[in-house]
């Protein structure tokens, strides 16, 4: 009874009138509903399109994703949120489209939503016209927000894992140096991705950088899907005779799980 | 918004305006043929052909760009940029084109019409 007399006398006082609150007429909305289609253990980056009805400025989204999956926003808001392709203005009429990108961990073989939340500042007056365009009826800068949900589908990866680009290396007889071998991910990230010689022909020895045992991505530790990226190896063919060579590769690398992978070079001794 | 930044936005548009005509200029071998405002605004950057061009290849984009993804950030730009080669414009007329919306009931109401049909679908 007490509680029921509280609530009523409070009542009022924490909750807005619903007679004053201010009603967003910008017509600002997603046109996005499902963003484009993900693979499992992909980096990719996304949009979602927005319109409005009138101008606002002053655009910043953040966006939701379930646990697991990372978002990451352009660098050139300071990392925190992302905003409009064109500027931080949607022009009332137009459309623009915020981007993002969402990092799907390989466990996540099922569609899922992401919440946009979407803040704006709008300058039409409080009967909907704006000052810009000649009709505003008052000089007040209302701060207003929207939140929309969109699908980020999750479909199946096709095609290989990575592909080697370097499949030949020509050195000169009696060379001692670094050479470069080109791989390229496929759609998915490859964690940890290695790679070293297997048995070398008799007369060659090889190195990597930082004295390591295996090498590794000259732009990080992991091969980003859909990017390539080279990895270095030192050869040393001072004891190799001119003539062709085979010479094996141990691949490893992190994708639902730790795998090793087997390829070849021809090595070019001329 | 401050004075400052409507001289910023008048100044992009009086440049835009000189880059879209030469850029009609050059790409047809004749002068840019002036066309009527789609509005009836008093100032702001005025609608014409070339103007239209850029929001053809402006809401073509809008309509496909949800169903992209990309390995990088810069991906979306490099999409930009190769519609707007095709359609033999800079990225940087289409900024200014951009910019100059805020300001130009016309261009607005041009990318309106533009869009009126909606996306085509698929």
């Amino acid at each position: 009874m007490l509680a029921v007399l509280a609530a009523g006398l409070l009542g009022p006082v924490l909750v807005p009138s619903v007679a004053g609150a201010y009603v967003d007429k910008t017509g600002v909305r997603a046109v996005t509903t499902q963003t484009a289609a993900v693979v499992p253990g992909q980096s990719a980056w996304l949009s979602v399109v927005w319109t409005g009805d009138q101008t606002v400025t002053n655009w910043s989204t953040t966006v939701s994703a379930p646990p697991g999956v990372t978002v990451t926003y352009p660098t050139t808001r300071g990392g925190s949120d992302t905003s409009l392709y064109g500027s931080d203005t949607l022009v009332g009429s137009t459309r623009d489209f915020t981007a993002f990108e969402l990092r799907v961990p390989y466990t996540q073989a099922a569609s899922f939503p992401v919440t946009l939340h979407s803040t704006y500042t709008s300058t039409c007056g409080d009967n909907g016209q704006c000052k810009e365009q000649g009709g505003g009826n008052d000089d007040k800068a209302r701060d207003l927000s929207t939140t929309v949900v969109v699908t980020v589908p999750v479909v199946p990866a096709i095609g290989p894992e990575f592909t080697q680009a370097s499949r030949d290396l020509s050195v000169p007889v009696g060379s001692n140096a670094f050479h470069q071998l080109a791989f390229t991910a496929g759609q998915a990230d490859l964690a940890d991705f290695t790679v070293r010689l297997g048995a070398l022909p008799a007369g060659l020895t090889v190195g990597y950088p930082g004295d390591a045992t295996v090498s590794r991505p000259a732009g990080g530790p992991a091969l980003v899907g859909r990017t390539s990226d080279s990895l270095a190896v030192r050869l040393d063919a001072t004891g190799l005779a001119r003539g062709t060579y085979t010479v094996p590769l141990v691949i490893t690398y992190t994708a639902a799980a730790p795998r090793t992978a087997s390829g070849t070079v021809t090595l070019v001794v001329r | 918004m401050s004075g400052d930044r409507r001289r910023a936005r008048a100044g992009a548009a009086l440049a835009l305006l000189a880059l879209l005509g030469g850029t009609a200029a050059c790409g047809t071998g004749a002068p840019a043929e002036a066309a009527p405002a789609t509005s009836s605004a008093p100032s702001g950057t005025p609608a014409d052909p070339a103007t239209g061009r850029i929001a053809e290849v402006e809401f073509a984009r809008q309509c496909t760009v949800a169903s992209a993804n990309f390995a990088d950030e810069a991906g979306f730009t490099t999409d930009l940029d190769a519609r707007l080669a095709t359609a033999g414009f800079t990225h940087e007329q289409w900024k200014q084109w951009h910019d100059a919306l805020d300001d130009s009931p016309a261009l607005v109401a041009q990318f309106a019409a533009v869009s009126a049909a909606g996306c085509p679908p698929g």
